[in-house]
């Protein structure tokens, strides 16, 4: 009797084991399939970047602080930010250009002088690679109370 | 008997079918689209917080008058039009630090408008100064390897990979170049810079058949990933707050 359950058992675990093997053969064969067309839609398609300066990959650059349009009483401020980390940074303003390097996290400060009333600041982050990312800052230096 | 035997057999191949089946199947992967569809909703929900942030803060438009109403103007910036509310308590000044009023606008003039946000477009307008449009000298930046040496003229031909483009940077005894040596930035000679040295040149930019940069600074890129801890000293003259 108990012999005889056990070859039950057995003879149910193996036919499981083979349905099994089925479904994942089949699956298996179907992603396959899948890779293989999605390959092909890709070749017929034209190659599309997605920045449209000349292969440039993605690269992110976001001004911490200050934030853009600000009224700003101060003469001096620090400018804060992230990018890739060690990227270089440029830094353009209406009293002259900084290079500086952000550090292993990306991070970066520097602080620059503004000039009377309105001041546009372009900030360039550039990797070893070559990739750029470049965000305009308008700022407003004015110590006249509002 | 023989229906203990077929349950059992039912029993072990359901048991083995459904755990072969779970171990088996791919894990569910969120699609592309599904994951692109969550950013621009952080995206979205990021943009309404910092609205909501700003509204109310300290802030200033500048560009130059669009549109005069009586209670509104319009602010032609680089960053799109800006609607300038107007308020009885609205001070207008005009250039040479002289009070004027709303009829002495004139389309075109550069103005700075300072208040409140209301919205990120919409500044509840304290303050209208008429003013110069900053004239600021036209700088370009260009990075790349340097590929050709002029020591005589003091020129560099430098190649940017990524945008295929070719610079010549003119070099001048104004011209800053900076290295990084041992953790500091320090300034070197024209003579140290080597071809193949990667490079970021700032400077005044002119054209011929390749882009000519008569560079203000030239700062050279270390190999390898090394940190800079020092900012490049740049030179820079007093500024005069528009407190007119």
């Amino acid at each position: 009797m108990k012999k005889e359950i056990l070859i039950a058992i057995v003879i149910g675990f193996i036919l499981g084991l083979i349905i099994t093997f089925g479904i994942w053969t089949a699956n298996k064969s179907l992603q396959e399939n899948n890779n293989k067309s999605q390959t092909q839609e890709n070749e017929n398609q034209p190659i599309v970047n997605e920045n449209p300066q000349n292969g440039e990959e993605k690269m992110s650059l976001d001004i911490v602080s200050p934030q853009d349009n600000s009224l700003l009483d101060q003469e001096e401020i620090e400018i804060t930010g992230k990018t890739s980390p060690l990227a270089n940074i440029v830094i353009l303003s209406e009293e002259g250009e900084e290079i500086i390097q952000a550090d292993e996290q990306g991070e970066f400060k520097e602080t620059i002088t503004l000039s009377g009333g309105a001041n546009e600041i372009t900030i360039t982050a550039i990797d070893q690679n070559g990739n750029e990312a470049s965000k305009v800052l308008n700022l407003v230096y004015s110590t006249a109370q509002i | 008997m023989k229906k203990t035997l077929i349950l059992t057999i039912f029993l072990a191949f359901y048991l083995t079918l459904t755990f072969s089946v779970r171990a088996v199947s791919p894990t569910p992967e969120a699609s592309d689209s599904a994951v692109q569809e969550i950013r621009d909703k952080v995206k979205e929900i990021v943009r309404e917080k910092i609205e909501e942030t700003q509204k109310g803060q300290k802030a200033a438009f500048f560009g130059e008058i669009g549109k005069i109403t009586d209670e509104s103007l319009t602010l032609e910036t680089t960053q799109g039009e800006k609607q300038l509310k107007i308020a009885t308590d609205t001070a207008f000044i005009g250039k040479g630090n002289k009070k004027i009023t709303l009829d002495d606008l004139q389309a075109g003039s550069f103005a700075i408008a300072m208040g409140f946000l209301e919205d990120s477009n919409l500044l509840q307008t304290k303050r209208i100064v008429i003013s110069e449009k900053t004239q600021t000298a036209e700088r370009e930046m260009a990075f790349g390897k340097i590929t050709d040496i002029s020591s005589e003229e003091e020129v560099l031909t430098i190649k940017n990979e990524k945008k295929n483009m070719i610079y010549t940077v003119e070099i001048n005894e104004k011209t800053t170049i900076t290295k990084k040596v041992d953790g500091k930035i320090q300034k070197i000679k024209f003579q140290v810079l080597g071809k193949g040295d990667q490079i970021i040149a700032v400077g005044t930019p002119s054209e011929n058949e390749h882009k000519i940069i008569t560079a203000k600074i030239v700062h050279v890129i270390p190999n390898g990933a090394e940190k800079e801890t020092e900012p490049t000293a740049t030179p820079s003259a007093k500024a005069t707050p528009a407190d007119e």
